[in-house]
């Protein structure tokens, strides 16, 4: 499971695009696809190992102006969903 | 390779050439009377290039992708996992390589260095036809989209210089429409393969005439044209076909389940590159209505209006 002090990346078996209004992510050994909103895909491009989720979240906050224990725990969420699919990986703490 | 081989090639255009090396002679002759879109002799060393209808005014180098006839492919990694069994094909793939076995054919292709294998241990025509329809066509595909050509389940057409993309599973009226199109007197492309590669800032269709000789098909009368827009076909029971406006999301929806993601390593993520490419050119989906004659008008239409 996700926490907020962990950092996350994408795997390999994942690409994303914006398309029109949507993001969208597909699992390239699948081929199954999902689309994301616009914070969506801002979050996804912000999963590349640099940042724990925390700060990803509050920036999320910011941005669109939400209650940031709400961005906290969507993300959170989300993340889960996504290490489900195997589509993101928790980084190790040295590479952060 | 031994005196006792020689190569077979299929092409696209002037451009990217398949090379099959080290079929014996007697294999070689099969293959050619019954799938005579192999050709015997390597035409970019033909004096002759550049001639015909299908030539697309190209002088620079084609690439050529190999593909050994004779050999086992290499072992399957640790992680290597099955993706289909049904009927007689099984394919099974890890990050960088697919192996597909269907009876009497094996073949496979590594995506990391663009090289491809086929065994064959029986030439009969019924292996032959089953494997140009359930592996030729993958692994190809497989095989270039690494070089920047998206082969894409479709059929292709053109008028006034401009092409439409047709992608569809079949039963979804590709091979109607691309008979409606031949008799409407539109350019014709391909009828259920057809590959997409980027020239400078826009995208090109070209053709690729391989079909069996079990489904004759229109040939090309053009070789390469610009892709204007991607119309995905479905066949209705109205009796008016009508086109409607897809999404970018829309229309990449309709394209994935055309391209055929085996590997997924970096030949995938260039082919999700590509797809999303062509999901930006306008589309459409035809509903191809009793009145099926018609479409070819409503695609000139299209085209006419600029997209």
């Amino acid at each position: 499971m996700a926490d907020l002090t962990g950092r996350f990346r994408q795997t390999k078996r994942a690409a994303g695009k914006a398309l029109d209004d949507e993001y969208l992510v597909l699992d390239l050994g699948s081929g199954d696809y999902f689309g994301l909103g616009e914070a969506g895909g801002v979050i996804w491009e912000h999963l590349d190992g640099t940042r724990t989720l925390a700060e990803v979240a509050d920036e999320i906050a910011e941005r669109y102006g939400i209650d940031r224990g709400r961005a906290r725990s969507d993300l959170l969420a989300f993340v889960d969903e996504l290490l489900e699919r195997d589509l993101v990986e928790q980084v190790d703490e040295e590479v952060g | 390779m031994s005196s006792g081989a020689t190569s077979l090639f299929l092409t696209i255009g002037g451009e990217l050439r398949f090379r099959f090396d080290g079929l014996a002679h007697e294999l070689a002759s099969r293959i050619r009377i019954h799938l005579p879109s192999f050709v015997a002799a390597d035409p970019s060393r033909s004096p002759h290039r550049g001639t015909g209808r299908q030539a697309t005014a190209s002088t620079r180098e084609a690439e050529v992708i190999t593909i050994t006839v004779g050999e086992p492919g290499p072992e399957l990694p640790s992680g290597g996992e099955l993706v289909l069994e049904q009927d007689e094909l099984r394919i099974q793939r890890s990050e960088e390589l697919v192996q597909f076995s269907l009876q009497g054919a094996t073949a496979w292709c590594d995506t990391a260095h663009g090289r491809g294998g086929l065994l064959l241990t029986d030439s009969e025509p019924g292996v032959l036809d089953a494997l140009t329809g359930l592996v030729l066509d993958p692994l190809l595909m497989e095989l270039a989209v690494g070089r920047g050509w998206l082969g894409l389940h479709a059929a292709g057409v053109a008028w006034g210089g401009r092409g439409v993309l047709l992608p569809a599973s079949s039963g979804n009226g590709k091979s109607t429409i691309f008979k409606a199109a031949a008799s409407a007197g539109l350019d014709l492309l391909s009828d259920d393969l057809v590959w997409v590669h980027p020239a400078g800032d826009e995208l090109k269709l070209w053709a690729f005439p391989r079909g069996a000789p079990s489904e004759p098909a229109p040939e090309p009368t053009i070789g390469c044209v610009p892709l204007a827009a991607v119309v995905h076909p479905t066949l209705s029971r109205r009796k008016t076909s009508r086109l409607e406006p897809l999404t970018q999301k829309e229309s990449f929806e309709n394209l994935v389940g055309q391209s055929g993601f085996l590997s997924w390593g970096r030949a995938a993520v260039e082919r999700f590159q590509m797809l999303t490419h062509v999901a930006q050119v306008p589309a459409w989906r035809l509903e191809a209505g009793s009145d099926r004659h018609q479409v070819p008008e409503l695609l000139r239409a299209l085209l006419r209006g600029g997209c």
